[in-house]
Parts: C-alpha cells; sequence; structure tokens
C-alpha cells in the first residue's frame, strides 16, 4: 500500500485508469439506461414506475460504499499517516453525499405513486437521511479549520464515529419491520428477482459504479494538484520573507 | 556502577513531568475532577443558562402550539427530548472549547495523564451539572407539558440512562470542533446524526409511559446506547483532544 503514498507514482498509475473508467461509464451506463428503461419489461404491480429502481438501488449502494471507502482511508491516515488517504476522503465526500441525495430523491419520486406518500419516517428512509448529514457534516468540518491538516485529523475521527450507521442502514429493513421492502438482491440464497429485472439493474450498478470512481479520481487529482500548488506557494513565500530579511540587515536594528 | 542499576533507576513513565510517575490513574483522575467541577463553578452562570435554554425551548410548545392539555401530552416527549439535545450541545461546546482558548486544556496534559482520562473527568462532570439538573427540573417540565404523574419517573429515568450517552458523544464533538473557526452551528450538524438513536428511543420510552406500558425495554436500549457511547466517545474525544494540542504545538 505504501507504493502508492507518493502521490507522483499514485497520479503515474492513476492517469491512465481515468480515461477507461470515464469511457465505461459512459458506455455501461448507455446500455444499462437502454436495458432499463425500454428491453426491461414492466413490474406486474408497479407497473413503469419500477424503473425508477434501476438508478435509485446503484445510488443506495454507492452512498454506502463510498463511506465504507472513507471509513478505510481515514483508518489508513490514522495508523499509517497515509498523505494520500486524507486527500481520497475530501474527493470522495462530495460524490457520496450527491449518490445519497440521488438515492433519497428517487425514493420520493418512485414512493408517491406507489406509498402515495414523498416521504415516510421509515427505518430504512431516516438512516439514509441520517448517512447523508453525515457526509455534509464531514465535508462542513474538514473545511472548517484555518490549516487543512487539521480538518483532515478532526474528519477522520468523525468519519469513524459515523461508521455506526453503516450496519443500521443495512439491516434497517430486518431489525425494524416498517414500510421499505427487505434486501432482494444480497441474499444467501438466490436474489428474489428475476433476470430480465436484475442484469440492467447488474449493469447500471456497475456503470454508475464506474462513473462515482471517475468522478473521484478526477477529483482526487485536483486534490493533489491544489496541495503541491499550496506547498509550492508556501515555499515561495518562505523564500521571498527569507530574501527580504537579508536585503535588509543590521541598518534597521542596530 | 554497574549498568544494571542504571536500568532499574530508570522511572517507570516515560514521562517529563514527575508528578506522573508518582500519582496512580485514579488520583490523577480525582485532581483533574476537581479541576472540572472547579472551573464549572467559575463558569457556573453556563450551567443556568444551559438551564434556562431548556426551559425556554419547552415553554415555547404551550405558546407556539396553544395551551390544550391534550396537544401538549402528544408533543411533550418528543419536545422533552429535542430541548435535552439541544442543551446538551450548548453545553458540551463550552466544556473544551473555552479550556482550550485559555490554555488549561494544554496545561492539564502537564500532570501526565492521558487525553482518555481528561475526557471522562469532562464527561463525569458534565453529566453532573448538564443532566443531573435537567433530571431535577423534569417534574416542572412534565407539570407544564401536562404529562401525568405516573409517567414522571419513567420519564426521568429515561433522561438519567440517555443523557450520559448524549453527553459523551457531544464532548467528542466539541473536542472535534474546538479548534475550528466557527463553533455551534457546525457542532450541531455533527451532532444530530450521531444522537438520533438516544433522541428516537428516549421519546419513545416517554410515550410508553404517557399511555401506561411498560417501558423497560426502552430504558434497556437507552442504557445500551450510552454504554456503547461512553467508550466510543471518550476514545475519539481523546484522538481528538491529542490533535487538538499537537497542532497548536
Amino acid at each position: 500500500m505504501h507504493r502508492f503514498a507518493n502521490p507522483t507514482q499514485f497520479n503515474r498509475l492513476t492517469a491512465p485508469v481515468r480515461p477507461v473508467l470515464w469511457l465505461l461509464a459512459c458506455g455501461l451506463i448507455g446500455v444499462g439506461l437502454y436495458l432499463s428503461l425500454l428491453a426491461s419489461p414492466p413490474d406486474y404491480q408497479q407497473g413503469d414506475s419500477v424503473r425508477i429502481m434501476y438508478v435509485h438501488v446503484p445510488a443506495a449502494w454507492l452512498g454506502l460504499f463510498i463511506y465504507a471507502t472513507m471509513a478505510g482511508a481515514a483508518i489508513a491516515g490514522y495508523v499509517w499517516q497515509h498523505p494520500l488517504a486524507d486527500l481520497y476522503t475530501r474527493a470522495a465526500a462530495p460524490v457520496g453525499a450527491c449518490f445519497t441525495a440521488l438515492c433519497l430523491i428517487t425514493g420520493a419520486i418512485w414512493g408517491q405513486p406507489i406509498w402515495g406518500v414523498w416521504w415516510v419516517w421509515d427505518a430504512r428512509l431516516t438512516s439514509v437521511l441520517i448517512l447523508f448529514f453525515l457526509y455534509l457534516g464531514f465535508i462542513a468540518l474538514v473545511d472548517a479549520f484555518d490549516r487543512p491538516q487539521r480538518g483532515d485529523n478532526a474528519a477522520r475521527i468523525l468519519v469513524l464515529l459515523g461508521t455506526v450507521n453503516l450496519p443500521i442502514i443495512k439491516f434497517s429493513v430486518d431489525w425494524w419491520n416498517t414500510l421499505h421492502q427487505p434486501a432482494s438482491i444480497a441474499r444467501l440464497d438466490s436474489p428474489a428477482i428475476h433476470a430480465s429485472m436484475l442484469w440492467p439493474l447488474l449493469t447500471m450498478a456497475l456503470g454508475l459504479s464506474c462513473l462515482a470512481f471517475a468522478i473521484i479520481l478526477t477529483r482526487l487529482d485536483g486534490e493533489v494538484a491544489r496541495r503541491r500548488w499550496q506547498m509550492r506557494m508556501q515555499r515561495q513565500m518562505a523564500h521571498n520573507r527569507a530574501a527580504a530579511a537579508h536585503d535588509t540587515p543590521a541598518v534597521v536594528t542596530s | 556502577m554497574s549498568p544494571s542499576s542504571v536500568t532499574d533507576a530508570a522511572p517507570a513513565t516515560q514521562s517529563a513531568y514527575p508528578i506522573a510517575a508518582v500519582l496512580p490513574w485514579w488520583r490523577l483522575l480525582g485532581q483533574l475532577l476537581r479541576v472540572e467541577l472547579s472551573s464549572q463553578w467559575h463558569r457556573r452562570g453556563d450551567v443556568i443558562t444551559v438551564l434556562a435554554f431548556y426551559f425556554l425551548v419547552l415553554i415555547l410548545a404551550p405558546l407556539g402550539l396553544g395551551p390544550a392539555s391534550a396537544t401538549l401530552r402528544g408533543v411533550a416527549p418528543g419536545l422533552v427530548w429535542i430541548a435535552a439535545l439541544l442543551s446538551v450541545i450548548m453545553a458540551v461546546e463550552r466544556g473544551i472549547r473555552p479550556d482550550h482558548q485559555d490554555g488549561s486544556l494544554e496545561a492539564r496534559f502537564f500532570t501526565g495523564a492521558s487525553a482518555e482520562l481528561i475526557m471522562a473527568a469532562k464527561a463525569i462532570v458534565l453529566v453532573l451539572t448538564t443532566i443531573l439538573p435537567l433530571i431535577l427540573v423534569s417534574p416542572m417540565i412534565f407539570a407544564v407539558l401536562a404529562v401525568p404523574a405516573s409517567a414522571m419517573v419513567p420519564g426521568a429515568l429515561a433522561i438519567l440512562l440517555g443523557g450520559p450517552g448524549l453527553v459523551v458523544i457531544g464532548l467528542a464533538g466539541a473536542a472535534l470542533t474546538a479548534g475550528a473557526r466557527q463553533g455551534g452551528a457546525l457542532l450541531a450538524v455533527l451532532l444530530f446524526p450521531l444522537q438520533l438513536p438516544v433522541l428516537i428511543f428516549g421519546a419513545a420510552a416517554l410515550q410508553r409511559a404517557l399511555t401506561g406500558e411498560p417501558v423497560v425495554g426502552e430504558l434497556q436500549i437507552l442504557a445500551a446506547l450510552t454504554l456503547f457511547s461512553l467508550p466510543v466517545g471518550i476514545m475519539a474525544g481523546a484522538a481528538a483532544l491529542r490533535g487538538l494540542i499537537r497542532d497548536d504545538a
């Protein structure tokens, strides 16, 4: 893992991956949208409104998964002082927040015709809303300090505190038997969803994952460049100060 | 002098301050508690402000929702806990930020106490100065909100069991934001998601008490949440404290 600790090496490694991810994202989302909107059958109960599931479910998975990767990065940052870990959490947080928001919004649009309400205070919905606020809290905290390093230190601890919420979201549909339906894909026995719907869903999930990590890696590249620029500016300022101090010596003081 | 006697004479604790080698942790904790209590005493206005805030939030309900007893009784469980949550957020912010700004937080580290011990002392004292007053005034609060007397004991027990959890998690958040540019609003954004479970089960306990159902289950969950929050909050808060001190150095 420490092989990637050097930002230059990391950049050399990810620079060819980024365009591939963007292309994969475009292709898979294109195919996935065709499959889910046109080629897959409407649900026998929900009709065409089932199609929003092909965006809603991947968005929910990604909202959770990106938070989990941020928690992993926070541990790496805390334990090994890995220099890229904090940059990763900074790059990933807004992306995770967007997918969580997308999940909540598509859920509300789906809930209106099917449940008859935009929003219910169901355990799953509430815990995903909390996840969204955890992302917002992270984004607020990480930039609330004068020195970025302090923000990183504080935000790591917040990310780790928030991981308590992840199992609550996952198991909320099992622990509290409320309105939101239980998992139908990730089950020990076979998925409770027909293959004609499973394939579009998996294609969309893969495509949106590629999109998420294409955005994150591009943002990470930007964060690295920004950090590097800040360091250079600091060095330049220190150099200027030293030069100024050198140019106006003893005359002033003595 | 043989080399072995030199190593034997080396102090057991690696601290620059000799007091750490002298005091065992429980005496250190006692000292820290005394320091925290006296600093709370010097800022006793804050304790009263927090209590007044709690009262005022609750008094807004009859004024805003109308004085009908049935309405008040309906919203009382959630309202009591929302007010408690807001009061705790106000209280924890005053638990760390002033100490950080006047340097007395850093001074506590000079005693050789670990960050965990400092957090534990702060948590104990803040529970005494925040949660205990909330419990003491709860008969009045319940009377104002038309809660029947039979629900008072379970309601107060719920605050007693859930409150320390709120304080400990709140302190961790306060330690995270103590060095930040802005305080209150940021702290609230961080803490609401983390403190929500206590709010939910605390309000549920009072709700069930109002209808005369047994509340043991809710009280057990509140106790479990607090027991879980104690180590997590103290360790996270201690990590934040160490970051705070290290960054200042």
